[in-house]
């Protein structure tokens, strides 16, 4: 009987130690964040270099931003020294927006920031490629929203090894719809696309959606639109620094230091071909 | 390492050797010897019975009946013996029997169920007869207990497996059985010997073992004997039920998740009896009958499980069984132009041949079939994507058991398992393309053959000191890996009521489950092929003390250590793959603890208590940084009570009560937006601090039963009240940070609420 008692009392001890659990932590660390695509044959820009901050605080980009960092690209036989967008949240660019990013070009990248440290990064530059078939313009949305039938492919052409493309779809104009069209009253000026999950927080936050295509070729997915009206659609055919961050972008709202692809610092310096067309997404009823 | 096999396998072989020396002196005494072997039944049904104990009272002579419901005592003075008969549930029977020199008794010992199993001398015997035990870890809960634990209405094996000490899961939600710093995947299912893969519905939430086709569940948490492999942590052995061999007989129940049949009886025109059993849930069809809103579909979901099982008596030497087993889950999904289809489910056949060569010399020959699949179809407005996964097993296994002597048991086995293993994932937008490559697919398509044999010895070297060694030999083609298992296990007996175990041994494992920890969506087995550093192994070392600090408790404690060698996780971020290597990682891990377990099985008031003190480690370059860390489902302490008390012969009540400590999160020490070019907002992130590093609350829950039996129209009949969380008590399931916004706040997911369910069970 002893024992069975000194049983019982252990494990009122244990039920005590059992009963805690950690409190949610405050501390923080401070981490250098980089965001460098370059594509191909567009200027260099939007490199942007960045602090982590606080959960405790509210989250403010501009503040986050490194403006003082020494950012220099080196490629194509060139060595591109980049100046920081002062006033706006843009991050670095090249001053001389003539050059545009070459394709199957080897580019690097190296940040000293004002402390000493430094951070590095390698990038390919894909393929170029080339719309086959475009986003037809203007684009119906389907009459029946529950039932949406199968558009036509839109298609492109495969960049050397490349096997995944992102597609974006940004809204041009989010508030006035009616704006682009004749005998369109008042009330339809302005057309965001009401589905259940549209009432998740955030989710008109962002005017641009993206999407995931292992593929030269895929069907409208219509989900991919938040608003009626003009859209500028665009795929990437990116290269694997690319292709990580989106994962981790779209994915993943930890970071994995799996999918990284710059030395010193969390974040991605990558890159990929282009290609861009607008549209204009009719409302699926008059 | 190699020193030490190659002893350990010298020896097995110096046993053997003995083995054969000792049964030469057997036979020789033969004559001067009387044995006694048979068949444990219940006397309503014949179904034959696992683990009565048969005592020869002031021999010290006794057995327990095996799987096949055989017992078999050798080595018997001639001379007037009283034999005592138990079983939990079942009247004690005892009777006289004179037994002569150089007799051969054969006896069919029938038992009568009885309400509650009260008497000391009950426990007497078994003690008796576990002095001959010597496998640690193992546990028996009798399926009457099993029936009565129910968890949201469902009473459920792994439900209740989880409410020993050492035995984690990953939510309350999930009925995975993570055993001494284990996952899932490391335990071996079996069902009447043949292997179950993803024994789960409802993603998880139940197994798929229908309590009512049952008749017994044996649990080997660790240091399992060398006639068990292909695992690294535990065995879970599952005996399906025979059937009636007298009349034809039922039992039917309707529940709030589902309702459930089972009919058994004689074969016609042949002695032997057949058992069907099936269970279905039914939210698809209630949802059918309701006018639903089109822009707000519910989903249609199902499931349901069917057990089945013919039992031939060839002979009173030799049985033959033919067990079948089916489970599905579907889960159908269509709403603003997303559609998808899920499907999970089981399949197996086995046929088992138990043959009785001599009253020492049993077998079993086992050829059965298994298979596995998860299907996902999915279409969004034209894009499709399909997942298509399963494992098949055609198996045959040749068992035999030996008792040499009163001293010495020799068991040996081989086994040969052919598998195919099916990973498909195609997210490239044209099902049709999967054969052609591209990007977002993965098709492997493997084959692998694994040859196994076993040679396992109990020896009894005195009335104190008895061991049990052992070893495993594998052999898997397509990695051409081959492998040696060592087991050893030694028990010694101080006195009466005190004996301590110890245990080590080698395990290896060759399959792998890629998996997320949560949810048995889709689980996938694949082999370790020539991409992996061969197959995983633990290394297990194992202290029990077995005690009974007062009559009718048994008190056990185990101290454990295991090393993990080469275990994965899964690649969340793989996208395609043509290899193993490529959708997993791999790493090592270790597992220490200790477990409590005070266990009253007779009497009106049954049950236990257990507590578990653990410790889980694991270790992987590729994931956090390289650093070690805990899993999600390391919990340091663990406590589990569990009672059933019979009022009356109308009523019962219990409940079970788990306290453990808060699951490990992984917290995060800041945060950043990331912004895909065009995006004007992007999406926050967090930078994770050590994975895993931080605790939950404390998680606990307390669920209460009651029953009363009746009769309506005359049959037996019984209504059951469950309350599933009685205090509300809201566990947190996961805690994630929301950065939707600028202002970052910490988000906890709750479990479920308090649920009373109402079911009525009737016996016809």
């Amino acid at each position: 009987m002893q024992n069975i008692k000194l049983i019982f009392l252990s494990l009122a001890v244990v039920l005590l130690l059992a009963s805690c659990g950690d409190p949610v932590p405050t501390d923080y660390i401070e981490e250098i964040y980089v965001e460098a695509y370059l594509l191909v044959g567009e200027p260099i820009q939007n490199i942007v270099v960045a602090k982590t901050q606080p959960l405790t605080s509210t989250f403010d980009y501009s503040k986050s931003l490194y403006r003082d960092a020494t950012v220099v690209i080196k490629g194509d036989g060139r060595e591109f020294n980049l100046k920081i967008d002062a006033s706006g949240t843009d991050g670095f660019y090249y001053e001389d927006k003539d050059y545009l990013v070459k394709e199957n070009t080897i580019y690097t990248l190296e940040i000293t920031t004002p402390d000493g440290k430094v951070v590095s990064g390698k990038t390919t530059t894909p393929q170029d490629i080339s719309w086959i078939d475009r986003v037809p313009k203007p684009l119906q949305f389907p009459k029946d929203t529950l039932d949406p039938e199968t558009s036509d492919p839109i298609s492109w052409t495969k960049s050397k090894d490349v096997d995944y493309y992102l597609i974006s779809v940004k809204c041009l104009d989010t508030l006035d719809y009616g704006k682009y069209l004749d005998d369109v009253p008042d009330t339809e000026m302005n057309r965001p696309i009401e589905r259940p999950w549209t009432d998740n927080e955030g989710y008109f936050n962002d005017i641009t959606n993206w999407g995931f295509i292992p593929n030269t070729n895929s069907k409208i997915v219509w989900a991919i639109f938040k608003w009626f009206g003009p859209h500028e659609t665009a795929v990437y055919a990116p290269d694997k620094n690319f292709r990580d961050w989106f994962i981790q972008n779209q994915w993943f709202g930890r970071y994995d230091e799996n999918l990284t692809s710059v030395n010193g610092a969390i974040g991605v310096f990558g890159s990929a071909a282009v290609i861009r067309d607008t549209t204009f997404l009719l409302k699926n009823q008059p | 390492m190699q020193k030490l096999i190659k002893q350990i396998l010298t020896l097995c072989l110096a046993i053997v050797i003995m083995a054969a020396n000792l049964s030469a002196n057997s036979a020789a005494a033969s004559s001067e010897y009387a044995s006694m072997s048979g068949f444990v039944y219940d006397s309503e049904s014949k179904e034959t019975l696992i683990g009565a104990t048969v005592y020869l009272v002031g021999s010290k002579k006794g057995a327990y009946s095996n799987k096949a419901g055989f017992y078999s005592i050798t080595d018997i003075e001639p001379g007037k013996y009283t034999v005592r008969v138990t079983y939990v549930g079942y009247e004690k029977l005892e009777y006289d029997v004179t037994l002569k020199k150089g007799q051969s008794f054969k006896k069919e010992i029938f038992l009568k169920s009885a309400a509650v199993s009260t008497n000391t001398v009950t426990v007497t015997a078994e003690r008796e007869v576990e002095k001959r035990q010597i496998t640690v870890s193992k546990i028996n809960v009798p399926i009457q207990q099993i029936k009565e634990i129910r968890i949201g209405g469902e009473s459920d094996v792994f439900r209740t497996l989880q409410l020993l000490p050492g035995i984690l899961t990953s939510s309350q939600i999930s009925s995975g059985l993570y055993v001494r710093g284990g996952s899932p995947d490391q335990n071996l299912v079996l069902l009447d010997d043949a292997v179950v893969y993803n024994p789960t519905h409802l993603f998880g939430f139940l197994s798929t073992f229908n309590s009512d086709a049952i008749k017994d569940v044996e649990m080997l948490k660790g240091g399992f004997p060398a006639e068990y492999g292909g695992r690294m942590s535990s065995v879970l052995s599952i005996t399906q039920n025979n059937g009636s061999q007298k009349e034809v007989q039922g039992i039917g129940a309707l529940g709030l998740i589902s309702s459930k049949l089972s009919l058994e009886g004689p074969l016609p025109g042949t002695d032997g009896s057949w058992f069907i059993g099936g269970r279905r849930t039914y939210f698809d069809l209630l949802t059918s009958l309701m006018s639903e809103d089109p822009e707000n579909p519910l989903p249609d979901f199902n499931f349901y499980d069917l057990n089945g099982k013919l039992t031939f008596n060839l002979s009173p030497s030799d049985k033959l069984f033919v067990s079948g087993f089916q489970s599905a889950d579907a889960l159908q999904y269509d709403t603003y132009g997303v559609n998808f289809r899920m499907d999970i489910g089981n399949r197996l056949g086995a046929i088992k041949w138990t043959h009785i060569w001599d009253d020492n010399f049993f077998s079993d020959v086992i050829v059965s079939g298994s298979h596995y699949f998860n299907k996902f179809k999915g279409d969004q407005t034209g894009y499709e994507f399909l997942i298509n996964n399963a494992i098949t097993d055609y198996s045959t296994k040749i068992k035999t058991e030996w008792l040499v002597n009163d001293k010495l048991t020799v068991k040996s086995g081989f086994e040969y398992t052919n598998f195919h293993f099916q990973y498909l994932q195609n997210y490239s937008g044209d099902t049709d393309s999967t054969q052609q490559g591209g990007g977002g697919q993965t098709n492997l398509n493997l084959f692998d053959n694994n040859y196994s044999a076993y040679l396992q010895t109990n020896l009894q070297a005195n009335q104190h000191l008895s061991f049990q060694l052992g070893g495993r030999a594998n052999y898997w083609n397509l990695s051409d890996q081959f492998t040696v298992d060592p087991r050893a296990a030694a028990r010694y007996q101080f006195n009466e009521g005190f004996a301590i175990k110890v245990a080590w041994g080698l395990f290896h494992q060759n399959l792998r489950l890629a998996t997320q920890p949560d949810f048995s969506f889709f689980d996938t087995w694949m082999p370790s092929d020539t991409s992996v550093a061969g197959p995983g192994r633990s290394d297990q070392y194992i202290f029990t003390v077995e005690t009974n600090p007062m009559e009718g408790f048994d008190l056990n404690v185990d101290l454990y250590y295991k090393k993990l060698h080469n275990i994965n996780e899964l690649n969340d971020k793989s996208l395609e793959g043509e290899t193993v290597a490529d959708v997993l990682f791999f790493g090592k891990g270790r597992a220490y603890g200790a477990e409590v377990f005070l266990q009253k099985k007779y009497g009106r008031l049954t049950g236990w208590v257990g507590y578990g003190l653990g410790w889980i480690f694991a270790q992987f370059d590729t994931i956090n940084g390289g650093r070690e860390f805990s899993p999600k489902y390391d919990r340091r302490h663990d406590l589990k009570i569990v009672a059933q008390y019979k009022i009356n012969d109308s009523w019962d009540i219990g409940g079970t009560f788990t306290l453990q400590s808060g699951q490990p999160y992984t917290g995060a020490s800041s945060r950043f937006q990331t912004k895909l070019p065009g995006q004007n907002y992007g999406d926050g992130k967090t930078v994770p601090s050590q994975r895993y590093g931080l605790r939950l609350p404390a998680s606990h829950q307390l669920n209460l039963n009651g029953s009363y039996k009746f009769k309506m129209f005359g049959l037996a009949s019984r209504v059951i009240l469950d309350i599933y969380n009685v205090y509300n008590r809201r566990d947190i399931w996961f805690r994630y940070y929301n950065t939707q916004s600028e202002t970052t706040t910490v988000e906890d997911v709750k479990l479920l609420p308090i649920i009373p369910t109402f079911s009525i069970e009737v016996k016809f």
